[in-house]
């Protein structure tokens, strides 16, 4: 008696997960998705990427994405079936991007179903199309990389280098969208031809209030925008340059870069300081040789440095407060840490009082290095 | 019945993995938004002279477990009824860790399969080691504690390139009340739960072991506690900590070091599971040997299998959803337990120590 028990037992606990089991060639393993609204319809449209091996020593992927329809995200995400007769798998989904209508209406609706489903990832990466649907960048080409949302994926892990837009994972995207003081941002793709291939590049920042879209910031405001959060963010920085009545072009290659976000009180109002310190090396110099060993002129181009990235951070969030109206600084988070009491009057009416605040841009540059010259090319006769 | 007795480590082993339990997955005390670090810390503190009077009930009346002492301090009658009362806390106790455990599998796992299969799995195991007495119960735990130590402490690890301390600040902007909401629930849920082992330790080593046992088996749970819940609001936020089931999880999720190390969510499960069966195993033998108590039985061990299944029945009845369950864990669970684990100790205590005085029997 006790061994058939045991031998039950055993059985129960061996056979339990093939009650969920599903083959790996049943299931369509999503790699991303484009949501759109369907025309003239309530209903959405997906444009999902599914990984489809084919067999063969290479496993050649085909990369065309399966559109489906429904009335909602999770009964279009279904849908699938009846298009593929495979069941989409969403927990490999690395890119989700979204068309401009979508982001506009609100993008809350097409995020709860994300973020609920047990089997979509939160580190899932969100962007916005800047072209007419989300569709049109899963038909372009990947070219180097099989599946258009790695490619997407490719750039995002090497963005670092090029701050011209600020990847958004799922859960930061929400955490800054319930964050008190802290309105989101989303990257943007548009396409764009290359050798006469259409392929998808990020460029820009979608701006939101709650959640819906409220404008754009193209690749440079966005490059200023990440250099006024507190971010890691390195690139280039390309600056007109006139030394001694010659002027050319002087590119600056970034090696660290901190931005501090602290409120103060000034007068009973909350005064919000943006300090950034950078380190940079000069990489280029084109059309003139200053000579960098003088003191002086190393000061000087330091000091080209900061009044330029002073000048385009202040830009942008004089822009992003007058036109948006829109704290994706997450300056009213810092008020909130740092002066609670004030917070607590401020609240109530942030979007208003945030275009009223005050923001002093403080930057402070030291070049390190200039490559491996220590000196500008001579040229002699 | 034969003396089980169990050695202070095994018992320091049990106490902190049943602390820990269902604590670790599931949201608590998520109203204290920021603070939540604090109201884990005053929770501990809190907890401290309540379980230090779980052992002095012990201390007092060696070899004797909960049941034994109620028909002690209120005499045979008013004490049987309340023992009663203890056994449908056990028993509601351990049906509610079950419903966890399966809304825990079938929400983040399999979501096809009836509830009712990891459910009873789970149950099945708990029998047979609830069968096997309370000595092999703590040989288990003593030495699963170090996995779950470690993987707690490495998962935490693991998590730091995810933690954004400004998730801690401001402190105390809503005030103090908050918080002390918050901490008097969590002593509620998971601390002062403890009160179950009065109805199943009775044996100990030594005269002191029960204040050891209690004591540093709080601290070390409370501690671990403190440090998984503190690391999962720094990574999460106070806001999705507050919207999730299980906040546990969710931060685990969240682990990617360089694409390297990642999807390590099966650990959280995996300690859960190990906690969670202490934890059930506790409530179940609670409720076996109250009820062998209270009905005058010499062995509980041939209601164990009965008792399972009713609680596995229990468990699915218990809840329509898991809407409810989260519910009934942050708002009514507070209120109805602390009877249980306060109020009647607290009048148990004064009893026992008033009648020993008359009677003179303190112990040397």
């Amino acid at each position: 008696m006790k061994r058939y028990i045991g031998f039950l037992c055993l059985l129960m606990v061996t056979t339990l997960g093939c009650w969920n089991y599903r083959e790996v060639e049943e299931l369509g393993i999503v790699s991303g998705v484009g949501i759109d609204k369907q025309e003239n319809t309530s209903n959405y449209q997906l444009a999902i990427e599914i990984v489809n091996i084919k067999g063969g020593q290479d496993g050649q992927i085909n990369h065309h994405p399966v559109i489906t329809q429904g009335q909602s995200m999770f009964d279009s995400a279904r849908n699938t079936i009846l298009r593929t007769g495979q069941r989409a798998y969403w927990a490999h989904a690395t890119a989700a991007v979204i068309s401009e209508d979508l982001a506009r209406d609100g993008i809350l609706s097409v995020l709860d179903w994300v973020s609920r489903d047990a089997e979509v990832r939160s580190d899932i990466w969100l962007f916005v199309s800047s072209e007419k649907d989300a569709k049109s960048i899963f038909l372009t080409e990947p070219d180097l990389n099989d599946l258009v949302s790695f490619k997407l994926a490719d750039m995002v892990s090497a963005h670092n280098s090029v701050p011209k837009f600020i990847p958004k994972e799922l859960w930061k995207f929400k955490q800054e969208l319930s964050a008190p003081g802290q309105s989101p941002t989303l990257p943007t793709i548009r396409i764009v031809e290359n050798n006469g291939q259409k392929v998808p590049e990020i460029w820009g920042t979608a701006v939101f209030r709650k959640d819906k879209m409220v404008g754009w910031l193209d690749g440079l405001e966005s490059f200023a925008l990440s250099y006024a959060l507190p971010k890691n963010a390195f690139g280039l920085i390309i600056l007109p340059t006139t030394i001694e009545g010659k002027s050319g072009v002087v590119s600056y290659e970034v090696f660290g870069k901190t931005t501090m976000h602290s409120a103060t009180f000034a007068g009973n109002r909350a005064l919000m300081n943006v300090q950034v310190d950078l380190q940079v090396g000069i990489a280029d110099l084109e059309g003139i040789t200053p000579d960098y060993r003088e003191t002086t002129i190393l000061r000087m181009l330091e000091e080209d440095v900061s009044s330029f990235i002073k000048q385009e951070i202040r830009q942008v969030i004089s822009r992003v407060q007058q036109e948006f109206k829109s704290d994706i600084f997450g300056f009213g988070g810092v008020i909130r840490q740092q002066l609670p009491h004030i917070w607590k009057d401020l609240e109530s009416d942030w979007s208003e009082e945030f275009t009223k605040l005050d923001v002093r841009v403080a930057v402070n540059t030291t070049i390190r290095a200039s490559g491996l010259l220590t000196a500008p090319i001579q040229m002699r006769d | 019945m034969k003396a089980e007795v169990i050695s202070e480590q095994q018992g320091i082993s049990i106490v902190l993995l049943f602390i820990l339990g269902n604590a670790l997955i599931i949201s608590i005390g998520a109203q204290a938004k920021s603070d939540i670090w604090l109201a884990v810390l005053i929770a501990i503190g809190m907890a401290i002279p309540v379980l230090t009077l779980y052992a002095r009930l012990h201390y007092l009346l060696p070899g004797m477990d909960l049941f034994d002492i109620l028909q002690y301090g209120f005499g045979s009658v008013i004490g049987r009824i309340t023992g009663l009362i203890y056994v449908w806390f056990a028993f509601h106790l351990g049906s509610r860790v079950l419903r966890n455990f399966g809304e825990f599998i079938i929400t983040v796992g399999l979501e096809e399969t009836p509830q009712l299969l990891p459910i009873s799995i789970l149950a099945i195991l708990c029998l047979w080691c609830v069968k096997e007495g309370l000595e092999v119960l703590g040989r288990f735990s003593n030495f699963f504690t170090r996995f779950v130590v470690i993987m707690v402490l490495g998962t935490s690890l693991l998590l730091l390139t995810e933690v954004d301390f400004s998730n801690l600040s401001p402190f105390l902007y809503h005030g103090m009340a908050p918080v002390t909401t918050a901490a008097f629930k969590i002593l509620t849920f998971p601390f002062t739960e403890t009160v179950i082992f009065t109805m199943v330790f009775s044996n100990f080593q030594k005269k002191s072991s029960p204040y050891k046992i209690y004591l540093i088996g709080l601290i070390l749970g409370g501690l671990i506690l403190f440090i998984t819940i503190t690391n999962e609001v720094l990574v999460l936020g106070s806001e999705l900590y507050e919207t999730s089931y299980f906040p546990g999880y969710r931060a685990v999720q969240r682990i990617n070091i360089r694409n390297f190390i990642q999807r390590l969510e099966i650990l959280a499960g995996v300690t859960f599971l190990i906690s969670g069966f202490v934890q059930l195993s506790i409530c179940l033998l609670a409720t076996c040997k109250g009820l062998a108590k209270v009905l005058n039985f010499d062995d509980y061990r041939f209601i164990v299998t009965p008792t399972t299944f009713l609680m596995v029945t229990m468990s699915i009845l218990i809840y329509n959803s898991i809407i409810e369950m989260n519910r009934w864990a942050v708002e009514i669970w507070p209120v109805y337990a602390a009877p249980f684990q306060l109020g009647i100790p607290v009048v148990l205590w004064l009893a026992c120590e008033l009648k020993m005085k008359l009677k003179g029997e303190y112990p040397a």
